[in-house]
């Protein structure tokens, strides 16, 4: 009994003790309602869990059309919604197999690294111009572009780990490709960065009110948009998984719910860079410009851009083959990066003389 | 320039198949009516054969077989649907028109040797709704000057 009142003083001043600890979690909660809602709603985990769900059910149902197909049909009526959450199910109650000679805390760590590092770089998109998660100022656009150069050496780790020759092939396919496309995309950030004068996502958005950087730097947009492409590793562009042709690439070894996380991974790509390409040129969470005046900024206009784009990507896969790994290195090597070079200078010229 | 035209027609082309109807049908509930000439599982008319065996002779698969039945003085056609390929060979030279095709094509079977046919098995052809129980309507495809659409023959 003197031990508990030395270490906790009695009953009263437990009571105190209790009740304080209480009032300074409550105290906690309300001084930083905005940033635990940033983090468990918008940037953070229900957008992007709720965006990998519809986006994969949506992907399903567009692709079953475009085909004069019906999709999921049975779970959840005809419109199949559930069928995503039976997917999860289905995952998730499967065995997890680990191969041999595999140190199986890394091989089990390695599909959610590869999906938490593009999920890293949300926290620093402009949602508004006062909804940031991570305002790191003028560090911006660096800071996101550093975070995902990390994304492509995860695939290479999963690869790794996965002690698999084939799995070990299509992670360095992996590596290739992602150099490919990342050089002509920070090359066209850079640009618009010169632009608008400022590494700071949110000045570059506010330096958009009169005209979209997509209209100016019609070159660097297209080149932005490949290369987007190029790294969520969407169709034309998705030959390290190439669905038909390979065994699912260096997703080789994963079963259960460590392939499900490699494919949500997927989708959080999509959804990084996609919101990195907005703000950069069809201006972030403003709205539309008519007769030089903005519409309304609103989170709504973010999403709404958003949305269409997810759509044209999708329609995107329904239309176009997918080249061979030396055509896409190509493509990435002799194509995007000259021209984005050179759009660079463009821009430097134009920014030198003044005439933007 | 006409790479751009080449990467941006396809784009044109595919879009609007979004806005179009599926063309299939949900099939264990609904399952269309097949023209009148298509082949499927045969049926034979104990009645009308002659046991010519030009069925048999004229088979390319060597499918049919010459067989004896209960009930009945002479050999009739069975059909093996392991090898048979659905020519219509037989349908087309019988002099007597006493095999005919229906619209059956569930042929599945647990067993192999099920799926040898006795001219018994041959002449009696089973209800649709005890071949797919789960079957509610029936559906008929039709040309529109666009595209196929389909439409509720009957309710089963």
């Amino acid at each position: 009994m003197s031990m508990i009142n030395v270490a906790f003083g009695n009953a009263n001043q437990v009571q105190q003790n209790l009740s304080g600890i209480l009032a300074y979690i409550l105290e906690f909660l309300g001084a930083n309602s905005k940033p635990i809602l940033q983090v468990l709603v918008l940037p953070g985990l229900a957008f992007t869990l709720v965006f990998a769900i519809i986006a994969v059910w949506f992907e399903r149902k567009f692709l079953a059309r475009a085909m004069l197909r019906v999709g999921p049909y049975y779970c959840g009526g005809r419109s199949g919604v559930l069928q995503v959450f039976a997917d999860f199910i289905k995952l998730f109650l499967k065995e997890m197999i680990i191969p041999e000679n595999v140190n199986w805390l890394l091989f089990a760590l390695s599909p959610v690294m590869v999906s938490m590092v593009p999920g890293l770089a949300l926290i620093l998109i402009p949602f508004d111009a006062n909804w940031v998660l991570w305002d790191v100022g003028s560090l911006g656009l660096p800071m996101f572009l550093a975070i995902m150069g990390i994304a492509p050496l995860m695939p290479v780790f999963a690869g790794w780990i996965s002690n698999n020759k084939y799995s070990f092939i299509g992670s360095w396919r992996v590596a290739y490709m992602y150099i490919a496309g990342e050089i002509p995309i920070v090359l066209s950030a850079a640009a618009v960065a010169i632009m608008a004068g400022s590494f700071n996502l949110v000045k570059i958005v506010e330096a958009q009110k009169n005209m979209w950087f997509a209209v100016p730097q019609f070159i660097g947009f297209i080149i932005f948009f490949i290369g987007v492409l190029i790294e969520s590793e969407r169709t034309p562009f998705d030959i390290p998984v190439a669905e038909v042709e390979l065994v699912f690439g260096w997703r080789t070894e994963f079963s259960g719910i460590l392939f499900g996380f490699t494919m949500m991974a997927e989708y959080v790509m999509l959804q990084a860079w996609t919101l990195l390409f907005i703000t950069l040129y069809l201006g972030g969470y403003s709205g539309p410009i008519i007769m030089g005046n903005v519409i309304g900024s609103h989170i709504f206009w973010l999403l709404a851009k958003f949305v269409v784009l997810v759509v044209f990507i999708v329609l995107l896969r329904c239309v176009f083959s997918r080249p061979r790994m030396d055509q896409m290195l190509k493509i990435g090597w002799n194509y995007l990066t000259p021209i984005a070079l050179l759009n660079l200078f463009v821009v430097l010229a134009m920014k030198l003389w003044g005439i933007y | 320039m006409s790479w751009i035209k080449r990467l941006l027609k396809p784009i044109g082309i595919v879009a609007p198949y979004i806005l179009r109807n599926s063309q299939t049908v949900a099939y264990p509930t609904e399952r269309l009516m097949f023209k009148e000439r298509f082949r499927g599982r045969h049926q034979f008319h104990f009645e009308r054969c002659i046991s010519c065996s030009i069925c048999a002779r004229v088979c390319p698969c060597a499918s049919i077989e010459m067989v004896e039945a209960e009930g009945h003085e002479k050999t009739y056609p069975s059909i093996d649907y392991n090898t048979c390929s659905f020519c219509g060979y037989c349908v087309e030279y019988c002099p007597k028109q006493a095999l005919t095709f229906t619209d059956i094509v569930e042929l599945a079977v647990k067993d192999r040797s099920e799926l040898k046919y006795s001219p018994e098995r041959l002449s009696e052809v089973p209800e649709i709704k005890d071949l797919v129980p789960r079957m509610k309507r029936r559906t008929e495809a039709y040309l529109t000057d666009k595209e196929m659409k389909y439409r509720k023959v009957k309710d089963v």
